[in-house]
């Protein structure tokens, strides 16, 4: 029996492992279907990596690697190309692999730590042609960064995520011509140093407003047609512009990938498709708990980490004394319509001896404003913010005090002015 | 007079920038970046260089520190140039001195095989 067993092998499930052992579990296991340790950081060789928890700019494979080293220090248990297939309530895993075959495993305490997958869903919205050619920004990634094989010749960019960007400026750099990136909304999704860096410093075109609306190809794309759309993304006729080229990459977005977790019973939210979570990061099945980007999608990887050695902290604490956390009393944080979500959810009232860090997403962009927390006792605190971008996750931290006697704290934006 | 967007934070101030005067920044951090980027412009290159080995073909790399923005190209070509052998440590000089720049071309990924 172990006491916490890690799913995912990314920089959530390493980070919350080595918590896990540094808080008192003894035996700790981390599965992850791949042959490496490090998660999506493996294939992300640009910079930009531990800013805040480094205080460094590290490649995504010096920052996954950092935390490898601890893992083996740690004397923490690893199974690599071992597929986790099955998760039940009572905490027992069912997993794959070539040399074991079929392995049922039970665990005190478990973290989910499975990460995100890219959406297709866009790849199948596009009419046209289902010819070679088109393939998702982190398929492109992988193959160029860990296989060594180029991807195309002449590549237009579907979606301007920080994911496509970074792309852009890679496939110049290894000598492919990049037609545009097209983007359906009137902004770009990525952060602006990426657009700075990526586009701009190639003259790459960014179409906002537009979108693919035809491939054309026999066996591998030959052209694709771009249009563009009004306010309401509805196309516009007469406004086709046509691009000769061999592959489209789709960069449309990111899904936490909870198949796992539904089938544990795990209760989903609907807005962050990931697992609605205590202030401990546990999820609604007591005893399992969720981190990093499988609860929510992450725009840095310093912010995973930091989520993950709560996660990896309060498994191993419901590990050794079998806490059963009783439900009865718990605080909701609701958030007004200016907030996408936020996460956690649920503040348990038996937890308060600490200040709690809650994190959110703007669902646009706010110049200066201020972000408002408010109790059911209409105490208040106000935090003056210069900006706010939904590509941006916020962090604040709400005083144990605020949540004495009360059931509900609101999270709202207030315009400069308003 | 030009216009640079800064990216020394997320906030993305469009600044103005006449040769040591600037305007529509906030910070000084955004001034003095804003006329580096009209002056000589940096970045830290990363990429990937090719092995001998049959499982890895590939190893990622970057400049330890920002290159002049108009060398990327000419240190992409030589770094396409050059195949290295395995085992790679994080951090070993795979590219001494590019271009005569005093800035090493240094692994970031283990490769073991
Ligand atoms: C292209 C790209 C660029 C990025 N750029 C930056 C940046 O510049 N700066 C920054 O700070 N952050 C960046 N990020 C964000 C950061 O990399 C992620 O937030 C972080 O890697 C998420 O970590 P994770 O452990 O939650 O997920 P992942 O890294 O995705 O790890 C999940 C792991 O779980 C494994 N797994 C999944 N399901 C199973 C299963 N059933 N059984 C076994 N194992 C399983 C997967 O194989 C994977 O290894 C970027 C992300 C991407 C995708």
């Amino acid at each position: 029996m172990y006491d916490v067993i890690v799913v995912g092998g990314g920089p959530a499930g390493l980070g919350s492992a080595i918590s896990a052992k540094q808080n008192g579990a003894k035996k700790v296991l981390i599965i992850e279907r791949d042959n490496v340790l490090g998660g999506i950081l493996n294939q992300c060789i640009h910079n930009g990596f531990g800013l805040h928890y480094f205080n460094e700019e590290l490649c995504g494979p010096e920052y996954a690697d950092r935390f490898i080293k601890m893992v083996k220090e740690n004397d923490i248990e690893i199974l690599l190309d071992t597929m986790v297939i099955e998760i039940s309530d009572n905490k027992e895993i069912v997993a794959i692999n070539n040399q074991q075959g079929y392995l049922k495993l039970a665990a005190k305490s478990i973290v989910l730590a499975m990460g995100c997958r890219e959406r297709a869903a866009g790849a199948i919205s596009i009419p046209g042609n289902r010819c070679a050619g088109i393939m998702s920004a982190g398929s492109a990634q992988y193959f160029i960064n860990k296989q060594g094989y180029m991807v195309g010749k002449k590549v237009v960019i579907l979606g301007s995520g920080d994911i496509g960007l970074i792309m852009a400026r890679r496939l110049v750099l290894e000598g492919a011509q990049v037609l545009a990136c097209v983007e359906i909304m009137p902004y770009s999704n990525g952060l602006v140093r990426n657009v700075v860096q990526c586009l701009n410093d190639f003259d790459i075109p960014l179409l906002l407003s537009h979108t693919i609306t035809k491939i054309i190809g026999k066996n591998r794309v030959e052209k694709i047609i771009v249009s563009k759309v009004d306010e309401n993304r509805n196309v516009i006729i007469g406004s086709e512009i046509e691009f000769d080229c061999d592959t489209v990459l789709l960069s449309v977005g990111l899904i936490p990938e909870n198949e796992l977790s539904k089938k544990a019973n795990v209760d989903i939210d609907k807005r962050t498709n990931g697992a609605i979570v205590y202030d401990n990061m546990e999820t609604s099945v007591s005893g399992i708990f969720s981190c990093g980007n499988v609860l929510h999608v992450h725009d840095l990887v310093d912010h995973v980490t930091l989520e993950s050695l709560q996660a990896g902290k309060y498994a191993a604490l419901y590990a050794m004394n079998q806490t059963i956390n009783s439900e009865n009393k718990t605080i909701s944080l609701k958030v007004d319509a200016n907030i996408g979500y936020c996460v956690p959810q649920k503040v348990r009232l038996t937890n308060l001896n600490e200040d709690k860090k809650i994190s959110f997403r703007v669902k646009k962009k706010f110049d200066s404003c201020t972000i408002i927390i408010t109790n059911a006792n209409n105490q208040e605190i106000k935090i003056n913010k210069p900006y706010l971008l939904p590509c941006e996750m916020q962090q604040v931290m709400i005083k144990k005090e605020l949540f004495e006697n009360c059931d509900e704290i609101l999270i709202s934006i207030k315009e400069k002015g308003e | 007079m030009k216009e640079i967007i800064c990216t020394v934070c997320p906030k993305s101030c469009h600044v103005l920038v006449d040769g040591n005067n600037t305007s529509g920044n906030i910070c000084i951090r955004g001034k003095n970046h804003a006329i580096a980027e009209t002056t000589n412009p940096v970045r830290v290159l990363t990429s990937t260089i090719k092995t001998n080995s049959d499982i890895n073909h590939v190893v990622s790399v970057k400049s330890k520190k920002a290159l002049p923005k108009h060398l990327i190209m000419d240190a992409m070509k030589l770094i396409n140039q050059t195949t290295v052998s395995t085992p790679i440590i994080i951090g070993d000089v795979l590219i001494d001195n590019i271009l005569n720049t005093n800035i090493d071309i240094v692994a970031t990924s283990n490769v073991y095989n």
